[in-house]
């Protein structure tokens, strides 16, 4: 069965002889566009409550679990992959204008709050704007952005290169 | 104003998602084989603390001295921007080095605190000649 179908007309594959036989024949004809890509720089909430984000938010027991679980998460890599942190944070501040009816539209919110957690500390604009968003309706919004707050500690970083005067 | 610690090590780096510093191979002492030597890769790492009411930036000064001999001199803007913590990583290529003896690090705040700290470079061809002198006894 699994043989008919390999050589069967509606397999899709073409024989490597045949395939030889039309050198001039194009299997593409349409031309690829990369320009009119539908991923843009949002993302749909839907897209990013994965099941391992949604268990997540569901067992964690404390916001440091939380915040540990989803930085770890493919939701919040995949946000952090395709989304600016200034996309970021209007994303998150739009989801919070919308009272959340479900319990799972609350995952795309944290999921939104973890990422926010790899911002430059020293971006101060960005840091204020994150400080003045109303978590209210998330149970441990407050407390996670404290979190990342407190760990988002600047280093300072300096790079030397000392000329050996032993050489004289 | 306080410093958390301060230490010189082989690198260090930080976590890009949890922002989390880790320090490698700390350096406690370094043998020589032969003197004088270039270090070639050193790492300084430390964490000053301010209090809430010091200013965002502050100018830190460091100093390498080598056996009490001046090595290198630097200025250094250092960053609290609104928290109480700050690390500074200097990274460091090529330290001279002409005897052994302590190789102190100081990184002074005007008006703050003093981060500090001292490794001994030892010279192994020095100590040889040492264990030879005093070979050891049996009974």
């Amino acid at each position: 069965m699994g043989q008919g179908l390999r050589d069967g007309s509606c397999s899709g594959r073409m024989p490597l002889l045949r395939r030889r036989g039309r050198r001039g024949h194009v299997l593409q004809v349409t031309k690829m566009d990369t320009n009119n890509t539908t991923a843009g720089p949002t993302i749909g909430p839907r897209a990013i409550a994965t099941p391992s984000a949604s268990e997540a938010v569901l067992v964690a027991n404390t916001p440091a679990f939380l915040v540990d679980r989803l930085r770890k998460d493919v939701a919040v890599q995949y946000v952090l992959d395709s989304m600016t942190p200034q996309e970021i944070v209007h994303a998150l501040r739009e989801a919070l204008a919308r009272p959340a009816k479900q319990a799972t539209e609350l995952v795309p919110r944290y999921v939104y709050l973890v990422a926010l957690s790899t911002i430059d500390p020293t971006d101060q604009g960005l840091w204020k704007e994150i400080m003045s968003l109303d978590l209210s309706q998330l149970e441990w919004g407050d407390a996670i952005r404290r979190l990342i707050r407190a760990e988002a500690v600047p280093t300072n970083t300096f790079q030397y290169t000392l000329s050996s005067p032993l050489r004289s | 104003m306080r410093v958390q610690f301060a230490l010189c090590a082989q690198t260090a780096s930080i976590d890009r998602s949890t922002n989390r510093l880790s320090i490698f191979n700390v350096v406690d002492h370094f043998p020589a084989s032969a003197l004088p030597i270039v270090i070639p890769a050193i790492t300084f790492v430390s964490v000053i603390e301010s209090d809430r009411d010091e200013g965002k930036n502050v100018k830190g000064v460091l100093e390498i001295t080598a056996s009490k001999e001046f090595v290198a001199r630097f200025e250094l803007p250092i960053n609290f921007v609104n928290g109480r913590l700050a690390r500074v990583v200097l990274n460091f290529q090529g330290i001279p080095i002409r005897q052994s003896g302590p190789v102190t690090f100081r990184l002074t705040i005007p008006n703050g605190a003093t981060a500090e700290t001292t490794f001994q470079v030892i010279n192994l061809a020095q100590n040889e000649a040492i264990q030879i002198s005093q070979p050891a006894t049996y009974s």
